[in-house]
């Protein structure tokens, strides 16, 4: 039998391997997260092929796998490893002795978004178009960064390739989109994305302002306005202030009314000011059109109060009758 | 029809028992007329604070609309109380009126204790030309200018109240129905406010010149004017007190028939010499003997 060089690891090419392997405590592999490992290591001569083993540290099921050549690239769980190879002799087709152990963490090569946040809204210019700045943190050895970007109205996806960890793409609104990103490293076989899809809305053009008709005196009880197109519900706004006051109170608040109408008690003597707008998930806020009026007593009401408050026993007083 | 004269009496507070009526006129001439002025003039400087402050401290407690704590009312009955008798019915009456118009109470609460302090007749004015001016049904003023109104003829009146309140009443009425003949209320109302502040300058009130010079004015043969030229020339004529008519209907008949004037021209020359009815500056005002507000 002869007996082969021992093969010498020489490059692991684990994104943050470095950093993690310090870690005391060997985590135990996950069966749910995977990383891609790579690695390379001497050629032995007249070696026909190699045998790597990983042994997971804190148990788990040994990966052993055969290499034709020098090289071993594949997606395992991230977690601590003790890592031996032998080398296979080219003309019996037996494998040598293991090499000495090493211990090295595999950990996931972790790309996060950053921008847009998720659930993040963005309003259209005139144009109905927006730049969506997208961001996300750099990864060591990547060499080109995939951005995926899909829309609710389109089945694929928009892909941009770019080499910054940034980049500003124009989008039409009124739309949700969803987004992610992947890289690759030189091998160009090591990808993943650990995150989900981020989700973020771009608003699109500004409703048309709904116009309030007219108000009725001066019994005020409903208040109504022309339908907008695109409009999907109506925020509504009732404020009052004293007739010799500068300063609005709400009286009223109706978000996301859903009909172009409103019926409300009848409102007492004073100052008011009715607002409304049109609001849509997928479109900008409307402009609120506005209505102020004055609520005055009739005369038989004045003459009813003073009556009643400053002789409520009068003979006239058929209430108390 | 005013708010307070709807009830015939022509005032609210007489009409609910609120206010004491005015004393009927008496069927005999007292004997000795000097004396029995200074006994009246005496009994009207005298007053039963005690009462009103009284009266006004329940009314502030009893009244449900109104959210006064016991200091700021027992303060309030203090200050009305200055006002002597009838203080604290003239100060119920206002202070429900502007809560009923839809004023704050911290300024309804002022303006009624000042307006309390005022004659009655006076607070009368005020609430009488106020809800006139105010209310939908009648000139439909904005609040700022409706109160302005008030206090020009009421508190800052020095003619007879009695006189501009029932010259104001025909001026609304006046409106009324002019509005009926497609006369614009608030246009109409513009010029009332002004011919009603005229009535200071003439004995019995502008009412009654007003609308004979109104009448002149629209049905004379020489003159025929519109309703709104109409309203325009009586108001510039007016404001010269009692000769202003007299002086502008010869003026404008001279400038036809002695000066050969055409209608514009004998118009404008008829509206100068009105003009010079009087000398100073203003004509004189016909003096009200209790025309001066009390002061708190």
């Amino acid at each position: 039998m002869i007996l082969l060089g021992l093969p010498v690891l020489i490059c692991l090419f684990i994104t943050q391997a470095a950093a993690t392997a310090q870690t005391k405590m060997p985590s135990p592999v996950s069966s749910q997260q995977k990383a891609v490992f790579d690695l390379d290591w001497d050629v032995v001569p007249d070696a026909s092929g190699y045998e790597i083993e990983l042994v997971p540290a804190v148990g788990g099921k040994p990966i052993r796998s055969a290499c034709p050549t020098n090289k071993f690239s594949a997606e395992v769980p991230v977690g601590i490893y003790k890592v031996k190879i032998r080398s296979k002799e080219s003309s019996t087709g037996i494998y040598g002795v293991w090499s000495s152990p090493i211990e090295v963490d595999v950990a996931a090569k972790t790309i996060a978004q950053i921008l847009p946040k998720d659930n993040s809204e963005f309003l259209t210019e005139k144009n109905n178009f927006t730049s969506v700045n997208f961001q996300w943190t750099p990864v060591s050895g990547a060499t080109w960064y995939l951005l995926k970007i899909w829309s609710t109205d389109e089945t694929k996806a928009k892909t941009f390739k770019v080499k910054r960890s940034k980049v500003s793409v124009r989008l039409s609104g009124s739309k949700d989109y969803s987004w992610e990103v992947t890289f690759e490293t030189p091998s160009t076989i090591s990808y993943q994305y650990l995150t989900p899809r981020r989700k973020f809305l771009v608003k699109g053009p500004q409703l048309g302002q709904p116009m309030l008709d007219a108000i009725e005196l001066p019994e005020v009880t409903r208040a109504s306005w022309a339908n907008v197109a695109g409009a999907e519900n109506y925020n509504f706004k009732i404020s009052h202030r004293s007739l010799d006051e500068t300063e609005w109170r709400d009286l009223l608040n109706k978000p996301k009314l859903q009909e172009n109408k409103i019926n409300f008690p009848k409102l007492r003597p004073g100052v008011y000011r009715v607002e409304v707008s049109a609001i849509s998930r997928l479109r900008q806020e409307s402009t609120s059109d506005s209505i102020e009026f004055t609520v005055k007593p009739t005369r038989e009401e004045i003459i009813e109060t003073l009556r009643l408050a400053l002789h409520p026993s009068h003979p006239l007083d058929s209430s108390k009758k | 029809m005013g708010v307070l004269s709807r009830f015939g009496a022509a005032a609210l507070l007489c009409t609910l028992g609120l206010a004491k009526p005015a004393p009927a006129p008496a069927e005999t001439k007292p004997i000795n007329e000097a004396a029995s002025k200074a006994l009246k003039e005496a009994s009207l400087k005298l007053c039963h604070s005690t009462d009103e402050y009284k009266k006004t401290l329940q009314f502030l407690r009893d009244t449900p609309d109104l959210t006064i704590r016991e200091d700021v009312a027992r303060r309030i009955a203090d200050r009305v109380s200055k006002g002597c008798d009838g203080a604290s019915e003239r100060f119920s009456v206002v202070i429900l009126l502007l809560k009923k118009i839809g004023i704050s109470e911290t300024k309804a609460i002022d303006m009624s204790v000042e307006v309390s302090a005022l004659p009655p007749e006076m607070q009368k004015n005020f609430v009488e030309v106020f809800t006139n001016s105010f209310l939908g049904e009648f000139f439909d003023f904005d609040y700022s200018r409706a109160m302005l109104l008030a206090f020009e003829l009421s508190r800052d009146y020095r003619g007879d109240p009695t006189v501009v309140r029932e010259d104001f009443i025909k001026l609304v009425r006046f409106c009324k129905e002019a509005n009926a003949l497609e006369l614009p209320i608030k246009m109409c109302a513009d010029y009332m406010t002004k011919i009603a502040k005229s009535s200071q300058y003439f004995q019995s009130g502008v009412a009654k010149p007003f609308l004979e010079l109104f009448s002149a004015l629209r049905e004379r043969k020489d003159l025929s004017l519109d309703i709104k030229t109409s309203l325009r020339v009586a108001e510039q004529v007016l404001r010269n007190g009692p000769l202003g008519p007299e002086n502008f209907l010869h003026g404008y008949e001279l400038a036809r028939k002695t000066l050969e004037f055409d209608k514009h021209h004998a118009l404008d020359f008829a509206i100068n010499l009105a003009g010079r009815s009087f000398v100073g500056d203003s004509p004189p005002i016909m003096q009200f003997p209790n025309g001066e507000a009390t002061k708190l």
